[in-house]
């Protein structure tokens, strides 16, 4: 019995390190070589989420000397003539890699509603079916390279579901892979000991035997997501090393920050590099760009952590060969007012009429402007771009159809809404 | 000693018209001399009232209304004083510039008649020294620096906090000065060379994370007539330290922020939303040592001190977030900054 249960237990490593069959073949998956070569081969994109609605004028369109500028002064970026905000050294650094847009134009000025918009490309109340975060609907479009791995990984906290969109009528296959945030792997995952493999392994057996009886008249489809969903946890478990940030260097946890989003960032980088194609990173915890109160005091400090730490992350993709095939998107769900409220010592309300944002990769053009705002920030004066064709733009540089239709129960639903939108041709 | 304050019929206004927003007050300054006062507000200009002007019918009401004074080209002005003889002003900004103003009789000179590049960051606080002979300043870049005040001619300068100090104070006699910072720290420091004497651990320092992260450490800070105590106002309380050992000596909870000491009574003013005006009693100051704990962390452990000894003069609600204490007419008037850019007057009594 012993000798037996002994067998068992190298087999099962043995299949877990030689790529044998418990759960898809999770061995040698993870190796370097094999990683790299997959990260590779495919496309990546990597959500920085300011929740809360970024200030413009705190950011990517700062201001300085004129009545709306606030307290902040700017700094110029290696881009001529263009200045960002002055605790953005990094993304001023690296504006020259990047596409910033100056004329974002969204209506909606809710968080929720305004989130949801900005992440899936459609307005909340206007589609029967769900819609799915872009990101889920990406890897739906995009077959992950290595279909063992998640598709979709969320880090940190959501706000709620509409702060942060789930797969919708994608159906669980799709759903974002949670991990808590300050660079903790998926909660309750436990490390790859043989022990644990067989226990699992156990436990997929009795599952299977005793969804048999169940799957019997049904639909097999949801069944099948359901299934795969389980498949992956095996994977998942053999491989949780991809999530741990500790084996990072040192240096490198300096270079992103010692704080909750360096090392979520630090992770998204381990992840993508490893094969995960998609990846949401939200800076903080709830609304922390939703800054109404003592606005440009505390913005000092969330600005500096979030360009620490997307600095060093860019900064790593194009040193490590990844910059062409992964998008890297900054951005929130709207702006803010250029009038500085007196809702506490001062800051911004929430502004849809022109805002801000950035990103780049992903064999885009780099260094490119999009759009212009009048002196005091008031009114776009050149180039409104939609969220719509921000949407166009992300998935026809993933080489998506942003006008195609999926079918959900008998009815077209496009992935971008009611077909609205052109990509942006500065930038392909 | 009881004692009152009564609202006087008379406000102050300030608003440049440009419709971005109302010139919420930070800091307020009565000249020692003469019946003017300046605000610092959401502004890269410092706002100017003639106290015995009258009032004139604006859209918002009937107010003394100011002028906008002293302007840097761009930021916001973050700290501001007037020299004790009234004839300078000494201004700090986000533009990381010191500028040095004439008073003109009303007002000040429209060009500053020194400036210089501070700090590598922003200007956080201004000081003029007792005498008026040297200016402190502390920047964003953690410096607390010393000045020639009629030069601006840089004398020292000090690494001070880890996080960004919040403002400073000289003691009467010249020969100390008090920074405070985000760090949660005061250090004192000697006035002739900028050499620490002490630190006093105020805590209440977080991490500014989430959507309305409180303040962090000391926010402001004053000390009292004779120098004895000093005050540190954090996100939801007020302490006091007994200047010359660090010992603390008692403390105000949930009034906290804004703190000022009257130039004449043993009283202590301070809070945001909620302004308490505070009569201590020096006799019942049983000062002790404080534990300097720290948490897992490493932060300083909440302050452990009893009530500050006294009783409560005046709880006047101000609201939405006002700041800015300035007794006037040595002691006479209290004025309160609010966030609308209104002052409202107070007249102090004995009773």
């Amino acid at each position: 019995m012993a000798v037996s249960h002994e067998f068992s237990r190298r087999a099962l490593l043995h299949g877990a390190m030689a790529g044998g069959a418990a759960f898809g073949g999770f061995g040698r998956l993870f190796a370097a070589d094999s990683a790299a070569q997959a990260s590779r081969q495919q496309k990546h994109v990597i959500l920085l989420w300011m929740s809360g609605g970024p200030s413009q004028f705190e950011t990517w369109d700062p201001k300085p000397g004129a009545p709306t500028g606030g307290p902040h002064l700017s700094i110029p970026t290696t881009i001529p003539g263009i200045h960002f905000d002055e605790f953005l050294p990094q993304l001023a650094r690296l504006a020259e890699r990047m596409v910033t847009i100056r004329s974002m134009t969204t209506k909606n000025g809710d968080h929720s509603a305004g989130s949801f918009l900005a992440q899936t490309g459609h307005e909340p109340s206007r589609v029967i079916a769900p819609p799915p975060h872009w990101l889920a609907m990406a890897a739906h479009e995009l077959a992950p390279a290595r279909g063992e791995l998640p598709a979709f990984v969320n880090i940190n906290r959501e706000q709620d579901v509409q702060t942060n969109p789930g797969a919708g009528f994608l159906g669980p296959k799709y759903q974002q892979l949670y991990c808590p945030g300050n660079g903790a792997p998926p909660e309750d995952l436990p490390p790859p000991s043989v022990a644990d493999l067989a226990a699992l392994e156990a436990r997929e057996a009795l599952r299977e035997r005793l969804a048999a009886g169940f799957r019997a008249g049904r639909d097999p489809r949801p069944l099948a997501a359901h299934d795969a969903i389980f498949r992956q946890m095996g994977s998942l478990v053999a491989s949780s090393e991809i999530f741990d940030i500790s084996r990072e260097p040192e240096s490198d946890q300096d270079r992103y920050g010692r704080t909750r989003f360096g090392r979520d960032c630090l992770l998204a980088r381990r992840l993508v590099e490893r094969g995960v194609p998609f990846v949401r990173v939200q800076h903080q915890n709830g609304l922390a760009w939703d800054k109404h109160r003592r606005a440009f005091d505390c913005q000092r400090h969330i600005s500096a952590e979030f360009d620490t730490a997307a600095g060093a992350l860019i900064d790593d993709l194009i040193a490590r060969g990844l910059w062409e095939q992964t998008l890297v998107v900054c951005m929130g769900e709207f702006g803010r007012t250029p009038e500085i409220q007196g809702q506490g010592p001062p800051g911004r309300n929430h502004y849809t009429k022109n805002w801000a944002l950035s990103f780049g990769g992903c064999g885009m053009k780099e260094g490119v402007v999009i759009g212009k705002t009048n002196a005091d920030g008031t009114e776009i004066i050149d180039r409104p771009v939609t969220i719509h064709d921000l949407f166009c733009t992300f998935y026809t540089i993933l080489g998506i159809d942003p006008h195609k239709e999926l079918d959900f129960e008998g009815r077209p639903i496009p992935l971008v809404e009611n077909k609205l939108g052109q990509p942006l041709r500065e930038v392909l | 000693m009881a004692a009152k304050l009564t609202q006087i019929k008379k406000s102050l206004y300030v608003d440049d018209g440009l419709k971005r927003g109302p010139l919420t007050l930070f800091r307020l300054r009565a000249f020692p001399s003469s019946p003017f006062m300046l605000g610092q507000c959401t502004d890269r200009q410092l706002a100017l009232w003639n106290l015995e002007a009258e009032p004139r019918q604006v859209k918002k009401g009937e107010f003394v209304v100011g002028d906008l004074v002293c302007p840097h080209p761009a930021g916001w002005i973050r700290g501001f004083d007037v020299a004790s003889s009234s004839d300078f002003i000494a201004t700090g900004g986000s533009d990381r510039t010191l500028r040095l103003w004439k008073w003109e009789g009303t007002r000040p000179s429209d060009k500053p008649v020194a400036q210089v590049a501070a700090h590598d960051g922003w200007v956080e606080a201004v000081a003029f020294s007792p005498d008026g002979s040297r200016l402190a300043t502390v920047g964003a870049d953690r410096q607390l620096k010393l000045w020639e005040a009629g030069s601006l001619k840089l004398l020292q300068t000090a690494p001070a906090h880890t996080g960004y100090p919040r403002d400073l104070a000289w003691t009467p006699d010249g020969s100390k000065i008090v920074t405070g910072g985000e760090d949660g720290q005061l250090i004192v420091w000697n006035g002739a060379d900028l050499q620490p004497v002490a630190t006093i651990g105020f805590g209440e320092a977080n991490d500014q994370q989430g959507q309305n992260p409180a303040l962090t450490g000391v926010y402001r800070l004053a000390i009292s007539r004779d120098g004895q105590w000093l005050a540190a106002g954090g996100a939801k309380l007020t302490a006091v330290f007994e200047l010359a050992t660090g010992r603390g000596v008692g403390m105000v909870k949930e009034s906290g922020v804004d703190v000022a000491f009257h130039p004449r009574f043993d009283w202590l003013a301070m809070g945001e939303n909620q302004l308490r005006v505070w009569s201590y009693e020096v006799a019942k100051f049983a000062p002790k040592a404080l534990s300097g704990d720290k948490d897992k962390e490493g932060r300083l452990k909440p302050l452990s001190l009893p009530a500050l000894p006294g009783q409560e003069v005046a709880n006047i609600k101000r609201n939405d977030y006002g700041q800015g204490i300035a007794f006037l007419d040595g002691g006479r008037q209290m004025a309160l900054g609010k966030a609308d850019g209104v002052v409202d007057l107070w007249e102090a009594t004995e009773g």
